[in-house]
């Protein structure tokens, strides 16, 4: 059988981005209440966090002197979530596959998390590389949703940082196509629910003005209530608290 | 050594007749329950305890030590991200923060 002939039986056999999507939405409705609150538990947290430093340090006047500081803390809240994450992800893999998380050691789960920690470290200069050079932005977000699941779900025993990043590139390179076919998926629900977010603000707030004469910030000037830094990030970390625990379903059962 | 050992039976399986010396426990043991290691032969019993030996102390070094090593570079690596955030949300003009520099 020819090379071109076994990928072609492959990929008949492989199951679409949507398929995938479709499949990781239907995934987040069956799996346990807790999960979801071990997910919030880490990014409600951070997303405040992040909203609080973003605004302090573009507009207080103490933001200088807060800065060593306060980078700490976000930088302590930001491992506290992707930890939630994993927690999160060893969550959906106990629902698809009951019975299949290994037993680890405490110890063990320390150094896994600990590894962990060390890549997603590394995902600003990791993303960045991906924006700047565009083409290998999928294999990244690939590789770097699959270092969490792969830190929850596997035992790599003693050595979890050198597995752990190798596996996660190669589980990224598993047919391109469908990796991003599911980013592109994503970019566009992310896209519709950040407009979602967006015209609710408005249109509530118009509705308060037109019936009881509440005005607000976006009744008196739309444009600078939509474009100012802390609405434009807070909308889109509404929209990542939304999104992301799909995004971990679709990694998970990719 | 051959009529030493045709005496005695093998330490697991008494059955058996041993086939060879452990140097280790001294003990007789069958062709089956004796094993080569280096060169030299060792009973499977041995041969654990000698690896565990062998793996421990580097295992339980790396074990404490490699972690913390890698939760710190994180760390540290974190910090310097969110600080250097900071910095250019302090170089950034207010009007931009506020949204009227669109207006």
């Amino acid at each position: 059988m020819s090379i071109a002939t076994r990928r072609r039986r492959r990929r008949k056999s492989e199951r679409s981005a949507l398929q995938i999507v479709e499949e990781g939405f239907h995934l987040l409705r069956t799996i346990d209440v807790s999960y979801y609150v071990w997910f919030y538990l880490g990014a409600v947290p951070f997303a405040v966090g992040l909203l609080f430093f973003t605004a302090d340090q573009s507009r207080s006047s103490l933001a200088e002197q807060s800065a060593p500081g306060a980078a700490m803390l976000m930088a302590l809240l930001y491992f506290w979530m992707r930890f939630c994450q994993a927690r999160f992800c060893g969550g959906l893999w106990e629902t698809i596959s009951p019975g299949h998380l290994p037993d680890r050691s405490a110890i063990e789960k320390f150094r896994s998390v600990a590894a962990l920690f060390f890549l997603q470290a590394l995902w600003l200069p990791m993303v960045a590389v991906g924006l700047f050079f565009a083409l290998p932005l999928g294999w990244i977000v690939a590789a770097l949703q699959n270092f969490t699941i792969l830190a929850a779900t596997q035992n790599y025993g003693g050595r979890p940082l050198r597995n752990i990043f190798s596996d996660g590139l190669k589980h990224s390179h598993y047919d391109w196509a469908q990796n991003h076919g599911i980013l592109v998926v994503m970019v566009i629900v992310v896209l519709f629910t950040w407009l979602n977010l967006v015209a609710a603000c408005l249109v509530i707030t118009t509705f308060g003005k037109s019936f009881f004469g509440v005005e607000s910030v976006f009744t008196i000037s739309p444009t600078a209530a939509i474009m100012n830094t802390t609405f434009l990030l807070g909308s889109l970390l509404l929209t990542w608290m939304v999104i992301s625990p799909m995004m971990k379903a679709a990694y998970n059962l990719r | 050594m051959a009529s030493v050992l045709g005496d005695t039976s093998c330490s697991i399986h008494p059955d058996r007749q041993g086939s060879a010396r452990c140097p280790i426990c001294r003990q007789s043991y069958c062709a089956e329950c004796i094993t080569e290691h280096e060169g030299k032969l060792t009973c499977a019993s041995c041969l654990c305890t000698m690896h565990e030996t062998e793996a421990k102390p580097k295992a339980r070094r790396s074990f404490v030590i490699a972690p913390f090593i890698q939760i710190v570079i994180a760390l540290a690596l974190c910090w310097v991200a969110y600080y250097l955030f900071a910095q250019t949300l302090a170089d950034v003009p207010d009007d931009f923060h506020d949204g009227t520099i669109w207006e």
